[in-house]
């Protein structure tokens, strides 16, 4: 389903979230769509699945699935509303990123239609 | 789950283990990490019913293990210096641990000898080190273990094996909730594969904590400021200080927000906390630089 | 899943299996031993079997069974518990679901197993072999010709081979379990098996050396051998007997069963190191000490380095040992130094003990009250070859005076090399105990002791004379030998009076029973020259009782045996003093059996008695020309030639002693050969009979002047 980097910085439990995330965001995961135990993802990337576990409690917490028990986990339908502090921390990661584009010399407007590009490719309204 | 209460343990007079308390959640992947000598192999022997405690107890699932036959017939264990019966093939050892393990899986067995590919009516002892490492992992699995004990299980194997192992380590654990604990020097795949860590120095637990929790207890710093000034920053528990030019190399032993709470009163020009690695966070808990312990690891 | 925890608590048939699989190498060795040192030279010898060779097969005195008890119980031992002696097995073997209860027995009833197995198939192979074998077998006393390869002593066989190896493996099994090493544990299993036999002999050793009067007492040995069934077969009474078999078996039992409570507290944490527990390595450490010391020390000492030996043997030894047992060369510290000067304080003691008689051995000599019997055995003093018993009240005093005067000269006569009396003296005390010592005593020392003389000189010395009386000639058998002659007299032939009259034998018994009880002590010490020897024997129906106790039980004379009789002999050397003897033996015409020498037999006079004497000497070439005194003996200077075979009776009967009893040294004394004419040595060639003493003071007359010519150089 995904691969893991096992050299990142990034957590195990982080990245599993991260790219869970990722897929449902880019579609690939669909609402409702089940995704992998725990066991067949542990199995699948020989990681801990006590790791999975917590990383699926995790996307459980904030809204991206549920859990119907004995059948397993599923995309979830609808955003709920977003928690502020994972908001705050997801800036704060595009931050530094900004700054160094502004340090090499690009311009401001450059980054604002490069972030409306993406906005748009994310499905998201101006 | 396994617990260990107080042990301790004198040989000779020279104190092994004391007071030692460790817990292994039930279905956790529990590493157990320690420079030479630090007392994980005799821990290991009295998990595995070898010793007998000067004090202290140890425990499955709040059963004592020494002398207790009916845990020991759920308890895999491979030791670091295997051991085999002299000219014994694998075929005869299976045998063997088929009528004393009343778990013993044999379609497991049959299934991973396939995938291993180890030739079943050859000699052991003429194997090379590494696939006698597999053998051994192969007869302990197909015992069909609650309870599994690796002494330094990966050493001289090569990756896709190590996978393999792994991936079978991993998937009883999520099936049938198998307890594991492993003694590595191997920090990084340890990283990849533990819940919990137990860090031992000396006889004594000095750190025993969920990996994940450990590691978002601690920092690594890097910060440079404007102006050159005194700062102390004492509101921050610092286990590591060293100035690089003018960018600070901080390791700190605090909550993310209050690390970067506090830096942030300083106005910094760059901030950048970075997650340390299971191999660094060693290697700074137990002391610095010290080349003993830098020694150890890869 | 059902546990099986139930079988692996006690005991676990998968590992002793598997036990038997791993090591039937060495039960196939066994096997082979057996078969090669019995079966197989059986069958090689199937239609002409020696009786001989069963009896020792059977009996477990066959070497190459006793090669291969040794070697399986002990190689099953040191097999069946190598899992301890390495931490990895050893950890392995305890991690798995086993009870320490169960690893044990199931190794030990493999062990077993292993090392009983080749015996009881050699035992099936021999049932199968069996075929009646023939020896004539003393059973109560009487000799019977009895198959002795029966299926009866072949399971017999069987089940003493049980026995021996249950119990060296057991032992072996007890060493494994308090060393750390295999290689150790190889060597205390065979070591602690013989470690009461070696002790034994060591003090054996020490009592020789430094105790005056010491002498081996049969029963002690017995017993200490008694104490393996192994070493048992070594000892004199014979075969296990099936009634001991329980006692070893018990002891095995207990053995294994002490064992299993130290394994239960055995710490697995020293495999690899030589000993388990503190206490077994300094025990180990000194037995290697005391040993070596005591080996070398003895030796050394014996050839007069003094106590040398001792410290040499026992430095060496505890290097030695404290390498071996700490498995390291860096053994040079304070700690062992320690160690050092108790383990040689203990060696100091015990050396010490010995030589300044600690306890008193060289003293002892009982109270006159707790004496039943006491009794003297002395080549020369004996008379009958029978030793004499004495239980009167002042005869027990005399003997005891005389022991302690003995006693007390003890420092000179420990010394006394050379001639003299050999005596043993065994006390029979009341409680049931014996105490015996055996003394070499200079010539002096006997005979000129009062207290002797009352001894010998009591109504209770003469009860073997009177013995002599109570003989019925219908029993007896006497021979006449001559002494200094190969000619002698059957006076008695298959027990009938066909040669002698049953009265004339009567009278001769009387005549030498008179001669008995008139000896003087003086004239009984005075070592004259027998010239003619009377020997007796006697025969009882079996199961009657003896004319006396301590007797032979063989055939003597006749070679015939008969089966329903007991034969006891008596022998006695007739000197010049037995004048009513030599005047039945004159009477009766037997004279010519007093006579030196046959035809053309001579006897040598020579001053320089030690000068070797050939085996075989032609006569001087001149024979014919030379009368007896004038003959020189040509290629020797210093002797003198006698031929008149009358002067020398009358040198013999008349002056001649049978040893230097008399002389206060070698060169002191003539020393008068006796040479027979003797075909063996070749044709015309002569042999030395006889030696006997001659003071050249005391020489007669016509034999004097002969000999300042010819004997001064």
């Amino acid at each position: 389903m995904f691969q893991l980097d096992v050299k990142s910085r990034k957590s195990i439990y982080e990245q599993i979230v991260d790219n869970c995330k990722e897929l449902i965001i880019a579609g690939v995961l669909a609402p409702n769509d089940k995704l992998p135990s725990v066991r067949e993802l542990s199995a699948m990337l020989t990681v801990n699945p006590n790791t999975i576990q917590k990383a699926y409690r995790e996307l459980e917490q904030s809204g991206w699935i549920y859990t119907v028990s004995g059948l397993g986990c599923f995309v979830s339908e609808s955003r709920h509303a977003p928690d502020p502090l994972q908001i705050r921390a997801l800036l704060d990661k595009i931050e530094p990123l900004v700054r160094e584009l502004l340090f090499l010399g690009v311009p401001a407007e450059s980054i604002r239609q490069a972030l409306d590009k993406m906005i748009r490719k994310g499905g998201g309204s101006r | 789950m396994i617990q260990v209460t107080e042990l301790s343990k004198c040989f000779d007079g020279f104190s092994a283990l004391s007071g030692l308390n460790v817990h292994v959640e039930t279905g956790s992947i529990y590493g157990l990490i320690g420079v030479n000598g630090s007392g994980k192999t005799t821990l290991i022997k009295h998990l595995t019913g070898v010793y007998m405690p000067d004090a202290g107890q140890v425990t499955f699932d709040g059963e004592d293990i020494y002398e207790n036959t009916v845990l020991k017939e759920r308890l895999g264990y491979i030791p670091d210096d295997l051991y085999f019966f002299n000219s014994y093939s694998i075929r005869d050892m299976a045998s063997f641990y088929r009528k004393i393990y009343p778990a013993w899986n044999e379609q497991r067995y049959r299934d991973m000898l396939r995938e291993f590919g180890l030739p079943a009516v050859r000699k052991i002892s003429k194997f090379s080190k590494g696939m006698q490492k597999q053998a051994a992992f192969i007869l302990v699995m197909s015992t069909m273990p609650d309870y599994l004990i690796l002494d330094e299980p990966i050493d001289g194997l090569d990756p896709l094996i190590r996978k393999r192992v792994w991936r079978y380590v991993v998937s009883d654990v999520a099936e049938r909730q198998m307890t594991v604990l492993v003694s590595s020097h191997n920090l990084r795949e340890m990283e990849g594969i533990c819940d919990s860590i137990g860090i031992l120095s000396e006889g004594r637990m000095m750190i025993e904590r969920d990996l994940e929790e450990l590691k978002t207890d601690i920092h690594k710093i890097q910060v440079a400021f404007k102006e050159e000034k005194e700062r102390p920053l004492s509101n921050l528990n610092i286990l590591h200080r060293e100035k690089r030019g003018s960018v600070e190399l901080l390791i700190v032993r605090n909550a993310g927000n209050l690390v970067k709470s506090e830096l942030e009163k300083e106005d910094p020009a760059i901030l950048d906390m970075l997650p340390l690695s299971l191999e660094e966070i060693f290697i700074y808990e137990m002391g610095g630089e010290n080349s003993e312990i830098q020694s150890i690891l890869f | 899943m059902r546990s099986k925890a139930f079988y692996s608590n006690v005991f676990s048939l998968p590992l002793a299996l598997e036990n038997l699989k791993r090591f039937w190498a060495i039960g196939t060795v066994g096997l082979l031993i057996y078969l090669l040192s019995g079966a197989f030279p059986l069958v090689l010898s199937y239609d002409r079997i020696r009786p001989y060779m069963i009896e020792t097969m059977l009996s477990n005195h066959n070497p190459g069974y006793m090669a291969a008890h040794l070697f399986l119980a002990i190689s099953a031992a040191v097999a069946v518990f190598r899992y301890l002696q390495n931490t990895g097995s050893a950890g392995v073997m305890h991690a798995m679901p086993f009870s320490r209860k169960s690893l044990y027995l199931s190794s030990y009833a493999s062990g077993l197993t292993l090392a009983y197995l080749p015996a009881f198939i050699n035992g099936l192979v021999l049932l199968v072999l069996k075929t009646p074998v023939y020896q004539t077998v003393y059973v109560d006393n009487l000799p019977i010709q009895t198959d002795i390869y029966t299926a009866a002593n072949v399971l017999g066989w069987m089940a003493e081979v049980l026995v021996i190896i249950t119990f060296v493996y057991s032992i072996g099994v007890f060493a494994g379990m308090v060393t750390g090493s295999m290689v150790l544990h190889a060597l205390t299993a065979l070591g602690f098996n013989f470690l009461l036999t070696a002790l034994y002999a060591t003090f054996l050793g020490y009592s020789e050396i430094y105790f005056f009067g010491f002498t081996y007492n049969r029963l002690i040995s017995d017993i200490t051998l008694k104490l393996s069934p192994y070493t048992y077969v070594f000892q004199a009474e014979g075969d296990l007997r099936a009634s001991a078999w329980p006692m070893y078996m018990v002891a095995a039992v207990l053995i294994a069963a002490g064992t299993y409570f130290i394994y239960k507290k055995r710490p697995l944490e020293k495999a690899t190191e030589s000993t388990v527990f503190r206490f077994m390595e300094h025990f180990l450490s000194f037995l290697i000490v005391f040993f070596g010391s005591s080996l070398t020390g003895m030796v050394f000492y014996e050839n007069d380095y003094g106590y040398a030996g001792y410290v040499l043997g026992g430095i060496l030894g505890f290097l030695v040992g404290q390498m071996i047992v700490k498995k390291t060369l860096k053994i040079f510290d304070l700690e062992n130094l320690k160690t050092f000067v108790v383990f040689a304080g203990i060696m100091a003691v015990v050396i010490v003990g010995f030589n300044k008689d600690a306890l008193g051995y060289e003293r002892r000599i009982p109270q006159l009250g707790s004496v039943e019997t006491v009794t003297i055995d002395s080549y020369d003093l004996m008379q009958g070859n029978r030793p004499l018993v004495f239980q009167e009240t002042e005869n027990v005093r005399a003997l005891t005076d005389f022991h302690q005067f003995v006693i007390d000269r003890r420092e000179t006569y420990r010394a006394h090399q050379g001639f003299g009396f050999g005596m043993t003296l065994t006390y029979d005390l009341d409680s049931g105990n014996q105490i015996s010592r055996r003394y070499h005593l200079p010539y002096e020392a006997v005979m000129e002791s009062e207290s002797l003389r009352r001894l010998y000189e009591s109504d209770e010395a003469d009860k073997p004379a009177e013995l002599l009386s109570q003989l019925q000639m219908a029993d007896t058998e006497i021979v006449l030998f001559s002494g200094n002659n190969y000619e002698s007299e059957q006076l008695t032939m298959h027990y009938s009076d066909d040669v002698l009259s049953n009265s004339a034998k009567r009278l001769l018994l009387d005549a030498l029973s008179r001669d008995l009880k008139e000896m003087t002590f003086r004239q009984l010490v005075s070592g004259r020259a027998a010239i003619l020897q009377l020997q007796i024997q006697h025969r009882t129906e079996a199961g009657g009782k003896t004319a006396d106790a301590a007797s032979e039980t063989y055939p003597y004379m006749t070679g015939k045996e008969d089966s329903n009789y007991r034969y006891e002999f008596f022998g006695y050397g007739i000197t010049a003093e037995y004048e009513h003897t030599l005047r039945w033996i004159t009477e009766n015409g037997y004279e010519h059996l007093l006579t030196a020498t046959g035809t053309g037999d001579f006897a040598v006079i020579r001053r320089n008695c030690e000068a070797e004497e050939e085996e075989g000497i032609t006569r001087p070439a001149d024979y014919d020309r030379f009368t007896s005194v004038d003959v020189k003996h040509q290629s020797e200077p210093g002797s003198l030639v006698l031929e008149d075979p009358e002067a020398i009776m009358m040198l013999i009967r008349d002056h001649a002693y049978r040893d230097l009893r008399h002389f206060p040294a070698e060169e002191d004394a003539l020393c008068l050969t006796v040479y027979h004419r003797s075909e063996d040595k070749g044709y015309g060639m002569f042999e030395a009979t006889m030696r006997y003493y001659l003071n050249e003071a005391d020489l007669p007359e016509g034999i004097r002047a002969e000999a300042d010519r010819y004997l001064s150089e």
